[in-house]
């Protein structure tokens, strides 16, 4: 392959786990001898390094040039990209059901539709579909793409500064991921107090994500008061380093998601770095991500989670036995795995000419 | 595999047994269970009012009518509607379509701000170094 292999994205942000996964790939394909840049319409201040601005990108790339496009929201850059003069690759990092965000955000809910046009209109022209999971591929070819490969995608560990997670002693739930109603935090609240009623009083969850909707924030902590268990919430004040998420994963006892609907979810792979047991709801790509790394549950009974959480928590052959799966499970997600998968995806355009 | 999905499903089944068994033996507080079955609502929040929300124009009004002959009413508009959708309906989604586009024009210029503020804030720093 003679020709660079650049990426476009609508945002390029600190936190967002589109952005980390996209300078991941930006990093492997500079491991294995590409040209490759970023490039991004808008472009988060202190990331500002790491991108070129979109419109660049025209006039910098040639026939020979390999363009990866991120689909995740709806955006005008998708009627640009589908107009450059170059192999048009379409890594559709998948956009949320409207239906799922109900009540949300309408601004929010706005964008998914955006997206989801966009990747009618790009799926079919793209010459080569990528998804970071099976799930996500099945949508891409169902929306025309001829040829899908599927590459899961990195979180960016480095700055994380992976540990073993050390418990301070008492269970501390955690779950990574934006606010809205389809990450179904409210029910991470119902495992805490069914935790906290039945095995451990003292037990905590942890909250970390940006709120389109403060309201939806508030509305936790009133049914986390409701509930009675709101001493135990924790929930963010405000952005977060990625220095302080790595203290949150090392200081948690297990990863739980209740989302449902992921194309891959990132945190998913960051808490299996902490060596942190996983469980995980069986919807969208959360049951393909996990897969033997930890615990994938069919149903939503917060007792049932409560109790395989107090198990996952406490030092025991359970928690032992889901710790050596996280890591095992983490193997798939290595440098040398992810940059073959990309690699072996883009020759098969490239192998066209 | 600890996943039900694949029916190696030991770690599940053993914490499920757990909660049947005490459940079955009423040692979960009653209190705790009804309060596992608390509603919560998704708040619909000050966002409703957003320029998106009402980038799409309905074609048609929910019919009423509270009169005697309330339904005869609703019928009949019924049929009006009907009969006038044919030149009501397009004039709806241009006015949709023209919503859209001067919405997304609205967030372009929006983003092309947050650039220059950007660009501005960075300048004023570098500026502010220097001196």
């Amino acid at each position: 392959m003679t020709g660079a292999v650049h990426q476009l994205v609508p945002v390029l942000a600190q936190g967002d786990g589109v952005s980390a996964a996209v300078l991941r790939f930006r990093d492997l394909l500079r491991w294995r001898g590409y040209r490759s840049d970023v490039y991004a319409d808008l472009v988060d201040r202190h990331m500002r390094r790491q991108a070129q601005p979109a419109w660049k990108l025209r006039s910098e790339t040639t026939t020979d040039d390999v363009v990866i496009y991120h689909l995740s929201i709806g955006s005008p850059l998708a009627a640009e990209f589908a107009a450059l003069p170059a192999k048009l690759v379409i890594f559709y990092q998948n956009v949320t059901p409207v239906e799922s965000t109900a009540g949300s955000s309408p601004l929010l809910a706005h964008r998914l539709r955006w997206g989801r046009a966009d990747l009618a209109t790009l799926a079919p022209i793209a010459e080569l579909g990528l998804a970071a999971s099976e799930f996500s591929a099945r949508e891409l070819r169902a929306a025309g793409a001829s040829d899908v490969a599927v590459v899961p995608l990195q979180p960016d560990l480095k700055s994380l500064r992976p540990r073993a997670s050390s418990p301070a002693g008492r269970p501390v739930l955690l779950f990574v991921g934006r606010f809205a109603p389809h990450k179904h935090q409210d029910f991470l609240i119902r495992v805490l107090a069914a935790l906290r009623g039945t095995r451990s009083a003292d037990a905590a969850l942890v909250l970390v994500g940006s709120a389109e909707v403060p309201e939806y924030i508030q509305a936790l902590s009133a049914f986390a008061e409701r509930l009675g268990v709101i001493a135990g919430l924790q929930l963010p004040r405000g952005p977060m380093s990625d220095r302080e998420l790595g203290e949150l994963y090392a200081r948690a006892t297990v990863f739980v998601c209740a989302s449902d609907h992921e194309g891959f979810c990132l945190p998913l792979v960051e808490a299996m770095a902490f060596s942190l047991p996983v469980i995980g709801y069986n919807a969208g790509a959360v049951g393909e991500t996990i897969a033997d790394g930890g615990v994938v549950l069919d149903d939503l009974d917060p007792l049932l989670w409560a109790e395989l959480a107090w198990q996952a928590s406490i030092q025991g052959t359970v928690r032992s036995r889901l710790v050596r799966a996280a890591r095992r499970r983490l193997d798939a997600f290595s440098d040398a795995v992810v940059a073959d998968k990309l690699i072996n995806a883009l020759s098969r355009i490239t192998s066209r000419d | 595999m600890t996943s039900e999905v694949d029916n190696d499903d030991s770690l599940v089944a053993a914490a499920r047994a757990v909660v049947a068994g005490s459940l079955a033996a009423g040692e979960y507080d009653p209190e705790l269970l009804r309060r596992l079955d608390s509603k919560f609502t998704v708040p619909t929040g000050g966002l409703a009012t957003a320029p998106e929300a009402l980038v799409h124009v309905p074609s048609g009004r929910p019919l009423h009518s509270s009169g005697a002959l309330g339904a005869v009413t609703v019928a009949s508009k019924r049929v009006v509607r009907r009969l006038l959708s044919w030149y009501v309906h397009p004039i709806t989604v241009d006015q949709s379509r023209f919503n859209e586009a001067i919405t997304m024009e609205l967030r372009r210029l929006e983003r092309r701000v947050e650039r220059i503020e950007t660009q501005v804030t960075a300048a004023a720093e570098s500026d502010r170094e220097q001196s």
